[in-house]
């Protein structure tokens, strides 16, 4: 039976070409869309590796000022004093533009002797970032305000960074980077670009005492909310006068980067499922007119013996020799994908994405063939052979 | 073997009601070769849809090997047509996908417990009955007409089905190729004692079988 029907079906190949192509594409969008949404599922499971919550960004632009000059350094000391001051404040610290969530990177290719091992994502902090942000160290310690009598600047790597550099061996107290960083202390995660990135190389520089950067990430305690951000920024730009003053939540940067991943996601999904929609609905019809032209071929199989069920799935049986056929050379290339790794992404991604696909494909080719297929098998023989 | 009584068959289409067959009194013993003839539109093509369990009689009984067939459900009526009847039609319905040999396997695909290589060996022997056994590959678009209705022939006797129901099966050849057909239908009727239903419009084809029933508007005469 099954054999019959593939026979048929690939002799009706080309006449079947173009559903075949249509089963094709879909299969391809479907891929590349579900290995986008697991991809960033995947991710979004994997730990963030700090805490966003009752976090406030202020952003310090000096209008040409040094951050080095002696001048600077001191009002930089005094509104940092000045915000410790304010009751709802537990945690200060100071730290690069390329704090967690926003768009500006900051990055150095690494090599390990002689062999690049990547870029890896620099953020220049103080001793209180570990604090503020709620970082886990798992080996070592954060550097202290001692550390930087050495040549070296003290860092703290994330744990990839860590096994490309040394492996299994030891890390702490171990230099890198042409002799430029020693590493004081190890974190598991920190994903500074989000939930849905990558995992990131990640390199925490302790910034020199006699320095600030642009940035200051304030933890405050839960009560913190309109009145504190009015407080606080009355007080920065009374403090800094010559400075400009910019302040926003760390959660409200989470959503923007959320909206940068999804928005494009969302788009491609309603395209997809437009057209998928309309290849259900061809797939439906082109059914069903090819029903009523074989109308002669049922009443035929019905005289040579065949019930009501074989012509049912005379036709969900073709349609699914239809769909495996576009389906076949679908697989081919999506597993390309999955053997090159490409984008970087696990391979156990792509497999999932192609399992997933294939089903939903499957699944919505069997509820479109099937009111056809009813139809098919509700023909009344006799006008099925009358019918001209 | 066949019994037809008081058979009745009306078409209700839309408004319009037509009588097909009206008290239909008929009976066909085993191994008879009977031939149906008529003006067009008289009901022969309907009288063998209902022999053939195509359709169901609107009143009266049919009987086959003292079957009533009324109650059957299609299963039961798909399996009797799959295991005792054998249909050969005037456009010879042969499926254009499929190869001569594929063609011919087609009622025993819906035969449960018969394997690939039985159904082709069959299938093979039934076109060597009918003289085509050389042309098992070709498709039907490469065949002529009474090749055509041969494949035919040897589809409705691949199943060794006691009866054969042709309607007008010489309708679309030449007379020729008509006799050619007749043959073959009459040794089938001799040989293997195949009870065979035939429509046809040819009196000499007609006065070859043993008995002719005669309809004119859904009614018999005589
Ligand atoms: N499925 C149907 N629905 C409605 N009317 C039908 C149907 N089948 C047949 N009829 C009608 O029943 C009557 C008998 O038709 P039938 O096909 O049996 O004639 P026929 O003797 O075989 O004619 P022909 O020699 O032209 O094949 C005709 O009037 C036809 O229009
Ligand atoms: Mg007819």
């Amino acid at each position: 039976m099954i054999r019959s029907i593939f026979r048929l079906m690939w002799r009706r190949k080309k006449s079947s070409f173009l559903m075949t192509l249509e089963i094709f594409i879909s299969l391809l969008l479907l891929f590349a869309l579900s290995t986008m949404v697991v991809n960033n599922i995947n991710r979004y499971n994997e730990p963030l590796g700090f805490d966003y919550e009752n976090v406030w960004v202020m952003e310090m632009n000096l209008r040409g000022g040094s951050h080095d000059g002696a001048g600077n350094k001191q009002l930089f000391d005094l509104l940092v004093n000045n915000i410790k001051s304010i009751p709802e404040v537990l945690e200060i610290s100071n730290c690069s533009s390329n704090f967690p969530y926003d768009q500006s990177t900051r990055m150095t290719t690494l090599y390990n002797e002689g062999f690049r091992i990547g870029n890896a994502d620099i953020i220049s902090t103080d001793v209180n970032y570990v604090r503020t942000l709620n970082l886990r160290i798992s080996e070592g310690r954060w550097y202290n305000a001692e550390d930087h009598v050495k040549n070296e600047t003290p860092v703290v790597i994330n744990r990839k960074l860590r096994e490309k550099l040394f492996g299994n061996n030891p890390a702490i107290g171990k230099v890198f980077h042409s002799e430029k960083y020693v590493v004081v202390g190890v974190v598991d995660h920190f994903k500074i670009k989000g939930e849905f990135s990558e995992k990131p190389l990640m390199i925490f520089e302790m910034i020199k005492p006699e320095r600030f950067q642009s940035t200051l990430m304030i933890r405050t305690n839960s009560a913190a909310g309109l009145a504190f951000e009015e407080q606080l920024y009355k007080l920065a730009s009374s403090t800094a006068r010559e400075w400009t003053i910019k302040l926003g939540k760390l959660a409200e940067y989470r959503s923007t980067s959320f909206r940068i991943t999804w928005v494009p996601i969302v788009i491609f999904s309603s395209i997809c499922g437009f057209l998928i929609i309309n290849i259900i609905l061809g797939l439906f019809g082109i059914l069903l007119y090819n029903i009523n032209n074989r109308k002669h071929e049922i009443g035929l199989r019905r005289s040579a013996g065949a019930n009501k069920g074989n012509i049912y799935f005379q036709f969900m049986g073709e349609m699914l020799v239809l769909t495996t056929m576009g389906i076949a050379p679908g697989i081919l290339i999506a597993v390309q994908f999955l053997l090159l790794k490409a984008f970087g992404i696990e391979p156990k991604i792509f497999l999932i994405a192609i399992i997933g696909s294939v089903l939903v494909i499957y699944f919505l080719v069997l509820i479109s063939s099937f009111i056809p297929s009813r139809y098919a098998s509700k023909i009344q023989p006799a006008v099925a052979l009358h019918d001209k | 073997m066949i019994t037809l009584k008081n058979l009745e068959k009306v078409y209700q289409t839309d408004e319009i009601e037509t009588v097909a067959l009206s008290n239909i009194n008929l009976e066909i013993e085993k191994g008879e070769f009977v031939s149906v003839m008529g003006p067009s539109g008289c009901g022969k093509s309907t009288l063998l849809n209902m022999v053939g369990l195509l359709d169901v009689p609107t009143k009266g009984r049919l009987t086959i090997d003292s079957n009533e067939v009324e109650e059957w459900p299609d299963k039961k009526l798909a399996q009797f047509r799959n295991r005792k009847l054998g249909f050969i039609f005037q456009s010879f319905h042969l499926i254009n996908d499929l190869p001569v040999l594929d063609n011919v396997e087609l009622p025993l695909l819906y035969r449960k417990g018969i394997s690939g290589k039985e159904r082709s060996k069959r299938a093979l022997e039934a076109l060597k009955k009918v003289g085509l056994s050389a042309r098992t590959k070709h498709y039907p678009s490469q065949l002529s007409g009474g090749q055509k209705q041969r494949v035919a022939i040897a589809r409705a006797i691949v199943g060794r089905p006691d009866i054969i129901l042709a309607d007008e099966p010489t309708g679309n050849l030449d007379s020729k190729m008509g006799g050619e057909i007749m043959e073959i239908l009459q040794n089938l009727n001799k040989n293997e004692n195949t009870t065979i239903l035939m429509v046809t419009h040819d009196e000499q084809l007609a006065k070859r079988t043993n008995r002719i029933v005669h309809l004119f508007d859904g009614m018999q005469v005589n």
